[in-house]
């Protein structure tokens, strides 16, 4: 059996009177691409903000390769499990150039990056990594362009390349195509199966085929508890996700 | 910000802040200001002393504010630090000068760092009453030990010799004084403008633009505030250290709150982000406080109507104007 990348156990989480997330246990295996479905309100984002430490959770754990790192600041979970988010909402650096986002997000493993003495120019490892980042996710040609003037779908293009900056092995895309034009939407299904290699990657999305078409497993939330988990192939026959996803009655 | 307007170039060589060139915008500030302050009257020689002084106190304050988006009202604190440091150093000790300005500037890395750790995790508006609350509480101790620091009076010290090359200048020639502090403020820059273009530069630039993202990148975002914080304090000290050589003196009004806001009207009106924006500020708004002051005492409302009025044709400052008609 594979590792588990990522566990949560008995994960809750409590906005005042509001529960948002009701006692989730997740078993996600190393080299899997772990759909995660359900209608709005069902606890996806919540999830995401929890695993990457944006939110405590109210109880319950998380493990990432076995590793507790329940309450742990954000950027140790980041950095020290290699962990990378691409967020529903797009967060890049709107004035800098793609390839200085790029690059920043390289920098936080770079052993140089306290230094400041030398020119950042200088670390031309990092500036290499970055440019085969960019060529990855089909950003090559747009290196030198300010990222705020991009495309809405090149803006998510590049959240993903910010996210592979620390090469991460868990990866967390949320929401990738929400907002995406369908010409576009094509080609982050192909940048997704291109930077799946040698990773974990849990896709959150609201779009259930696209999620279908990409992910091995796929597990669908509901009221912020877990209804059903299965291969895309259960998913679409499961009853229970028919009813309350799919609006079947 | 520079940000836009080098776009044209970062298009060819993807990379924001072209430093060489800040470099030579620089020089062309630099060169008339030391021309001007060589070659004129006593007391305009001195008002050059005062702009290049008062240029250190706002390039280090453009790390916090520019580079950082950390919006410090209470700089005054470490400006009081480093001129008492190097006052009483001397007066009491019998140190020379290098000393005297190092012990200054150690003492403003010390209080930053213990004052920075408790301040610099808090955001926004917070943040700007913590740091005048730091600022208030030095000041009003500097007031009250008497003893110490002259109080509202202050207290005056000769200022040694200094030691260089192996010869003893005096600092009692006005020349001397103004090539020296012209000297550091040279330095000063050039440290400044190679931090910022270096790899620890690129994560401030990142902490302006977008610092949650950098949390989540895996960037312990509080170490490179605060290590900004300290930055800038330090060279806040050292200004404060140069003004007390500068006059021979010190008092708890270096500590003042309206000291604190000099370097904010400076980096705004000159433009923040930049590095040269604020010693652009500093050129136009000192003389100005200096010449209309002397003639008017509420001259602040001037400047007041002034920097809005810039700031809401242009929020770039000055050099948002000298870059946009290149």
């Amino acid at each position: 059996m594979a590792e588990i990348a990522l566990e949560t156990r008995g994960l809750t989480k409590r906005f005042g009177g509001l529960c948002a997330l009701d006692g989730v246990d997740l078993k996600i295996e190393e080299g899997e691409i772990r759909g995660l479905i359900g209608p709005n309100g069902a606890g996806k984002s919540t999830l995401v903000n929890l695993i990457i430490g944006k939110l405590k959770p109210t109880t319950g754990k998380i493990l990432i390769y076995g590793e507790d790192v329940t309450g742990l600041p954000p950027h140790a979970i980041i950095s020290e499990k290699r962990v990378g988010v691409a967020f529903q909402h797009v967060s890049i650096f709107p004035k800098m150039t793609v390839l200085e986002n790029v690059w920043l997000s390289l920098h936080a493993r770079s052993k140089r990056r306290w230094n400041p003495f030398i020119r950042a120019e200088s670390l031309t490892n990092v500036k290499r990594k970055a440019e085969e980042i960019c060529d990855l996710v089909g950003l090559g040609d747009k290196m030198g362009e300010v990222a705020a003037n991009l495309s809405y779908g090149d803006q998510k293009l590049l959240e993903f390349a910010i996210a592979l900056g620390n090469d991460p092995l868990l990866l967390l895309l949320d929401e990738p195509i929400a907002g995406v034009s369908p010409g576009e939407t094509e080609k982050i299904a192909k940048v997704i199966k291109e930077i799946s290699k040698g990773r974990t990657i849990v896709l959150i999305e609201h779009n259930i085929d696209f999620v279908l078409k990409l992910a091995d497993r796929i597990t669908v939330l509901d009221k912020g508890k877990v209804i059903a988990e299965g291969t895309p192939q259960e998913i679409r026959t499961n009853e229970r996700v028919q009813r309350v996803y799919l609006g079947v009655e | 910000m520079i940000s836009s307007t080098y776009t044209k170039i970062a298009k060819d060589r993807r990379f924001i802040i072209r430093t060489p060139k800040l470099t030579t915008v620089f020089l062309m500030i630099a060169l008339p200001l030391f021309l001007l302050g060589m070659i004129s009257p006593k007391y305009i020689t001195s008002l050059v002393t005062d702009i290049v002084i008062f240029s250190i106190y706002a390039m280090g304050y453009d790390i916090l504010l520019g580079f950082t988006n950390q919006f410090s009202y209470g700089q005054a604190l470490y400006f009081g630090l480093g001129a008492y440091g190097v006052l009483l150093s001397v007066l009491h000790m019998g140190v020379n000068l290098w000393t005297g300005i190092i012990i200054a500037l150690t003492i403003c890395v010390f209080i930053s760092l213990l004052l920075g750790s408790l301040s610099v995790r808090l955001t926004g508006a917070y943040f700007v009453i913590i740091t005048i609350i730091f600022n208030l509480v030095f000041y009003f101790l500097a007031l009250s030990w008497v003893w110490l620091t002259g109080g509202d009076d202050g207290l005056t010290f000769t200022v040694p010799p200094l030691d260089f090359l192996l010869i003893k200048l005096s600092l009692n020639d006005h020349i001397v004084k103004f090539c020296f502090i012209f000297s550091l403020f040279i330095i000063s820059f050039l440290i400044l403008e190679r931090l910022i273009s270096s790899p620890l530069g690129r994560i401030f630039i990142g902490i302006r633009e977008n610092e949650e993202r950098l949390t989540f990148l895996g960037y312990d975002v509080f170490r490179y505030k605060l290590i900004a914080y300290v930055v800038s304090a330090l060279f806040s000290g050292l200004s404060g250290a140069l003004y007390a050589i500068r006059l021979g003196y010190a008092s708890a009004e270096f500590f003042s709150l309206s000291l604190s806001a000099l370097p904010i009207v400076y980096t705004l009106v000159g433009g923040m982000g930049t590095l040269i924006g604020p010693v652009i500020g500093t050129i136009i708004i000192l003389p100005f406080t200096y010449f209309v002051g002397a003639l008017w005492k509420h001259y602040f409302i001037i400047v007041g109507a002034l920097i809005i009025l810039l700031l809401k044709f242009n929020p770039k400052g000055v050099i948002g104007y000298i870059m946009k008609y290149r």
